[in-house]
């Protein structure tokens, strides 16, 4: 039994010291100096990899912070937490950005708006837009409803409700992915804490409008009228609001006749 | 963490066969039997448990320059006793096995979970995550080697039920078969997991 | 140099553990294992021969020869006849079989001990209906699909390499009887 026992573990322990050897040696040679504060920053960030700040992932946008070219407010999904973190990994004070949230600006819904075609083939709203009239919606700036926004959000914040998409603000990390995915650039980011929003940024005329769709903005300054504070402007056809002086009263909410200023 | 959250995790949310795709090898080739798949998806898990329990036990005492070869040790170190046992008191099994019971050493899934997991939890928590990904792996071989057996041999684990008019389609047994019902059951799965998530199929106003 | 303890030390002391264990584990098994062969090998012979009570007379085997072993076969002291153990190259590695041969040269029976044929095609090789094909037969076979002559064996459907194996390991038999022993 000894002999049995002896042999392999001196083959096997000499090989084990042999190549532990080796790989110590190497691990010397070899070693790379890298920066320790680059793995902190990259533990603070959620760890996602949406491109959200702008860069090629999470490790590429740390790489950025540490030298310098990145705010450390840069991530939108980490938000607060991430950029206090890294600001006291780096030693630099930071301030909070606000709290954004995708939008998307139609309430044209399958029960309240026309479509030109039915539409059978790829889920992807860039291929129905290569079809005839720039999609199968009637109204040009409408929502296809063929979820290429779903499709790239990597929250889930994004959901199909009666044909058209819908962000739930509390899911959306701001990330920025949708907007760059919707073809019709329906999609803005507005600040979080804002509730009333115009749905709709249809740039036909009012008459127009109502052929395609019953809720769309027709341009009527009812809004603009009924504001108090000035926050309310309607621009090419169609009325935005301006968030830094909106105080929520919801008067352009209660005045619009197509009902597509939502609270 | 929640044993039965891990254990699930193995079986479902992170099936080593559907879902990660990992440790393909043995699924294709030793699933020319349902009892076969059985016989391979049991040793694999023995092996994974107990080569996450060890390396989760070392994960303090390994440096990071020899991480790979010690998990490596561990595993082989496992296979060849598991293969040991199975020469000794189950034979017919280790033939019918043959040359997989030491490929189980180089199975991804044993050395991904023991990098993923085991090097990063308690090993509590790594024997359950071995349990679960090894249930995983034997369920995801079971239902393979059923419906190849069954297709290729008209019966399942030996016992033969259909009428001999009850064609026997001998490709299910040779490799073309794996490929083919290992194809199908995946773009199933896919499917499924793919209308459970969206909540319904999507709607491209069809009904104007 | 410090830096190489921690690394080597955890090599050298995995490593030697491990051995430890597997010299342990095999020291153990080696036995059971043995005798699991032992054991496949009584029935077979058994199985060929039964009335065979003493197979411990070894036959020497030539240089080069396909055949690995040959037991002279005997039953209450009469010579019944020989069993020969051969491995020819089946379809997923060899196949281990031993071919029983009376004392005039025809094959008393044939067994396969041990393979890794694909089950469901060439594993059938070891039904009786395949197998028990080679009773009788002395001369040089071959396999074929349609219904066999005096001497061919039938192939086993969709099995024709495990087939062709197995009769490749009679026909080795067979000839190492004319030539050894004849």
């Amino acid at each position: 039994m000894f002999t049995a026992l002896l042999v392999p573990a001196l083959l096997l322990g000499g090989m084990g010291l042999l190549f532990g050897l080796g790989l110590g040696f190497a691990a010397i040679k070899f070693r790379v100096d890298t920066d320790p504060r680059l793995s902190l920053i990259r533990e603070a960030l959620p760890g996602a990899n949406c491109g959200g700040c702008g860069y090629a992932g999470c490790e590429a946008f740390a790489e950025a912070a540490l030298k310098g070219e990145a705010k450390p407010n840069g991530c939108p999904v980490g938000g607060e937490a991430s950029a206090k973190r890294i600001g006291e990994i780096l030693g630099v004070s930071v301030e909070v950005p606000e709290r954004r949230r995708a939008f998307i600006r139609c309430v044209g819904c399958e029960s309240k708006s026309t479509f030109r075609y039915d539409y059978f083939g790829l889920y992807d709203c860039n291929a129905v837009m290569q079809l005839a009239g720039g999609g199968s919606k009637s109204c040009a700036y409408g929502c296809l409803g063929v979820g290429s926004c779903r499709a790239a959000c990597q929250f889930d914040a994004i959901s199909m409700v009666d044909g058209i998409a819908v962000v739930d603000p509390e899911k959306c990390t701001a990330c920025g992915m949708c907007v760059k995915a919707c073809p019709k650039h329906l999609i803005r980011m507005v600040p979080y804490k804002n509730k009333i929003h115009v749905a709709c940024h249809s740039e036909d005329n009012g008459r127009d409008v109502r052929k395609n769709c019953k809720v769309g903005c027709i341009g009527c300054r009812l809004c603009e009228k009924a504001c108090a504070y000035d926050a309310v402007h309607v621009k090419n056809n169609y009325a935005s609001v301006d968030y830094a002086k909106c105080t929520q009263c919801g008067a352009c909410v209660a005045k619009c006749p197509s009902k597509c200023i939502i609270i | 963490m929640n044993a039965l959250k891990i254990i699930k995790n193995g079986i479902l949310d992170e099936n080593p066969t559907f879902i990660q795709v990992v440790g393909m090898c043995p699924v294709l080739a030793v699933t020319t039997s349902a009892a076969n798949g059985v016989g391979m998806g049991l040793s694999t898990t023995i092996v994974l448990i107990c080569s996450n329990v060890v390396i989760s036990l070392l994960r303090s005492f390994v440096p990071d320059t020899v991480r790979i070869p010690i998990f490596v040790v561990v595993i082989s170190t496992f296979v060849t006793i598991v293969q040991f046992l199975l020469q000794a008191y189950l034979p017919a099994l280790n033939d019918a096995l043959g040359i997989f019971i030491p490929l189980i050493v180089v199975n991804c899934i044993i050395l991904a979970r023991a990098e993923a997991f085991a090097s990063k939890h308690n090993p509590a928590a790594a024997a359950l995550d071995g349990a679960g990904m090894g249930l995983g792996f034997t369920i995801a071989l079971i239902i393979v080697g059923v419906i190849r057996e069954f297709l290729g041999t008209g019966g399942v684990f030996n016992m033969e039920f259909t009428p001999a008019a009850f064609p026997r389609t001998i490709i299910m047994i040779l490799p073309p078969g794996a490929f083919i019902t290992l194809g199908c059951l995946m773009a199933a799965l896919n499917a499924l997991r793919g209308r459970a998530e969206k909540g319904g199929s999507v709607n491209t106003n069809a009904s104007h | 140099m410090s830096e190489l303890f921690k690394p080597v030390s955890a090599m050298v002391i995995i490593t030697v553990v491990a051995a430890l264990l597997l010299g342990y584990v095999y020291a153990i098994t080696l036995e059971p294992i043995a005798a699991q062969r032992a054991g496949t090998e009584a029935k077979a012979i058994g199985a060929v021969f039964d009335a065979a009570d003493d197979v411990s007379q070894e036959l020497p085997i030539p240089e080069g020869s396909p055949v690995s072993r040959a037991l002279q076969v005997y039953g209450k002291g009469t010579l019944l006849g020989y069993v020969v153990f051969t491995s020819p190259d089946g379809y997923s590695g060899a196949v281990d079989i031993i071919v029983g041969i009376d004392v005039d040269g025809a094959v008393e029976g044939v067994r396969i001990l041990q393979h890794s044929e694909t089950p469901g095609l060439g594993a059938n090789a070891s039904d009786p209906a395949f197998i028990d094909q080679y009773k009788g037969k002395s001369g040089d076979l071959k396999i074929t699909k349609a219904a066999p002559g005096d001497n061919e064996i039938q192939a086993v459907t969709s099995a024709t390499i495990t087939s062709a194996a197995v009769t490749k390991g009679v026909n080795d038999a067979l000839n190492f009887f004319k030539q050894s022993i004849r």
